[in-house]
């Protein structure tokens, strides 16, 4: 009877002991803070930003249970362990997706750089047989003014993509794609109208 | 043995009661004890999330920055308060923080709706306004002699007017504004420029009208032939007896928008003159010419005052030998100054005219309206 009684008292007491003294899940906070920073080194607030909102506001929800077991007199971090431990994994996969979209990013701003080169030499190669009348001196000039620029946006973009602004580049490219498209209808149709072949 | 089993048994009665009065008296206190607001700490954070959802952080990025300091200040105190002796915790202030931090966040979210739906219609209709700008001017700017820094100006006015279009179809409304607000300046410098250019150009047309006029009466009440040069159309016009004989192509100077100042301007000068001498064969390299008597009085009046009154260079000269001459054709303008004609026209007008013919030479024969319609 006495031993059953010691053995009561001390299961309670041990009981007692273990949940108020649960560990605080410090390493998994430290790794879910550190995959999120690395996610956001990697751009995923650029490319992906709403997936990067929801894994913020997985830690902030994660920490939020953190704080509340903190509070109770019989701590349990289980649950809020195994959400701490799921932020890298998602991390780890939004790191991906983002480096994903990043290359689609590029591929589409190069490819739409390659076209507008291309088009962008064939408008050079073709202001060059322009008609220098009365009435078209100023025009063509203009022309070729507006060719020097988009040259320089050209520069630009390329220059964008080689430091890593892909998204930039692609939003000034697909701007430089309608100017170079709308000056190869204009020669076009000035050549056109003077009988000149192209 | 028995008194031992009874203390056994009152030492146990004494321990459940203890126990149970423990229990019961920690429940009490716990129930007790000040509760941290963690459901108004949960919806600061979803007002947050909804709040970035709308792009809060772009369009009203203060109060959704304060909603988040809030929101944060919660947590810490929240943190702060679970160090504490659990009866002596106090989370008044985190809930305070924690609800301020929702209602930041749901005004910044409710602006960022506002403002952006705002951003997006006003956007649209000043893309649309500049772009209709832009092409209105061009016939304008096409036709001027407008310096490289200008053009370039408004070439890139223009490329950025097309990557505000761009981004304002991705939905980045704010950087499509950033990009029309850079558009704006530099199209509208140049449009100013040259609208300047134009005003300035055209406000002596009334003089102008004046002096065709006086050139084609004084043709024809001396019964003679005169020359009327109009360069903003390039035209050359002949008259006889105060009738219109010939018009030819003509081509002028460069930088033909205004009078001639100074040596090396390229302009072709603006006045009355007449013709001094008649050029052929090895005279002048240009098939054939017609020397005219520039600088008049009132060009060397002129070339004084803004020499005095610095306007031009000290060491700058008023220049000379200014002609109607052969060699044009080439469809541009091109000459020093003088006013270049088809070697075949040249034969034409060499013929009808003779030293001492008047040749007129104003800026346009048209107003400033009709000009450019």
């Amino acid at each position: 009877m006495k031993k059953n009684l010691l053995f009561v008292i001390a299961s309670v007491s041990l009981m007692l002991i273990f949940a108020g003294c649960a560990k605080l899940p410090q390493a998994e906070i430290d790794a879910a803070k550190a995959a999120i920073e690395e996610v956001r080194a990697a751009q995923a607030d650029v490319y992906l930003p709403g997936e990067f909102s929801a894994i913020n506001d997985s830690l902030r929800v994660a920490l939020e249970k953190v704080e509340a077991q903190k509070g109770k007199l019989f701590k349990s971090y289980k649950k809020v362990k195994v959400q701490l431990v799921n932020i890298p994994t998602m991390a780890a996969t939004l790191k991906a997706n983002t480096e994903t979209k990043k290359a689609e990013v590029k591929a589409e701003a190069e490819s739409i750089l390659a076209a507008v080169t291309t088009m962008q030499l064939e408008n050079n190669t073709l202001s060059a047989k322009l008609p220098m009348g009365k009435n078209e001196r100023e025009a063509v000039e203009a022309i070729k003014a507006e060719l020097g620029v988009i040259d320089g946006a050209i520069t630009e973009v390329s220059t964008m993509l080689t430091n890593g602004d892909f998204m930039g580049a692609l939003n000034k490219v697909n701007a430089v794609k309608q100017q170079v498209e709308a000056k190869n209808l204009e020669i076009k149709d000035v050549l056109t109208k003077a009988r000149i072949k192209f | 043995m028995k008194r031992k089993k009874r203390l056994v048994v009152r030492i146990f009665v004494t321990l459940i009661i203890v126990l149970v009065a423990g229990v019961v008296s920690s429940f009490i206190l716990i129930q007790i004890a000040p509760k941290p607001p963690v459901k108004e700490i949960g919806k600061a954070r979803e007002a947050i999330s909804a709040a970035r959802s709308v792009n809060a952080h772009i369009y009203d990025p203060e109060q959704f920055r304060r909603a988040e300091r809030l929101y944060d200040s919660a947590v810490l105190l929240w943190k702060f308060q679970n160090q504490e002796f659990f009866l002596k915790r106090n989370f008044d202030k985190c809930q305070t923080y924690a609800i301020l931090a929702e209602t930041n966040a749901i005004l910044a979210g409710d602006h960022a709706v506002e403002k952006s739906t705002n951003l997006q219609k006003t956007l649209r209709a000043d893309i649309d306004k500049l772009r209709s700008e832009v092409k209105d001017f061009k016939q304008i700017f096409d036709r001027l002699p407008i310096g490289d820094d200008i053009s370039k100006k408004y070439e890139k006015g223009k490329l950025l007017l097309a990557e505000s279009e761009v981004n304002y179809q991705e939905g980045n409304y704010l950087i499509s504004l950033e990009k029309l607000t850079q558009s704006k300046e530099l199209i509208n410098k140049a449009m100013t420029y040259t609208n300047n250019m134009v005003s300035n150009y055209f406000s002596n047309y009334s003089t102008w009208v004046k002096w065709a006029d006086q050139t084609i009466s004084l043709s024809k009440r001396n019964q003679s032939t005169a020359i009327l040069v109009d360069k903003f159309s390039g035209k050359c016009y002949v008259y006889k007896n105060g009738a219109l004989k010939y018009t030819f192509p003509a081509e002028v100077g460069k930088n033909w928008v205004g009078t001639k100042r100074y040596k090396g301007d390229k302009a072709t000068p603006e006045g009355f003159y007449t013709i001094t001498k008649k050029k052929s064969n090895h005279q002048t390299k240009y098939y054939k010419a017609l020397l005219l008597n520039y600088p008049n009085g009132e060009d060397k009046q002129r070339f004084s005052r803004d020499v005095k009154e610095g306007r031009i260079s000290r060491s700058a000269q008023i220049g000379g030998m200014i002609e109607i001459h052969g060699g044009g054709g080439r469809g541009a303008n091109w000459t020093d100054g003088c006013i270049a004609l088809t070697n075949k026209d040249m034969d034409v007008i060499f013929n009808v005219v003779s030293e001492g013919t008047p040749v007129t030479i104003i800026g346009s024969l048209v107003g400033l309206k009709e000009a450019f319609e």
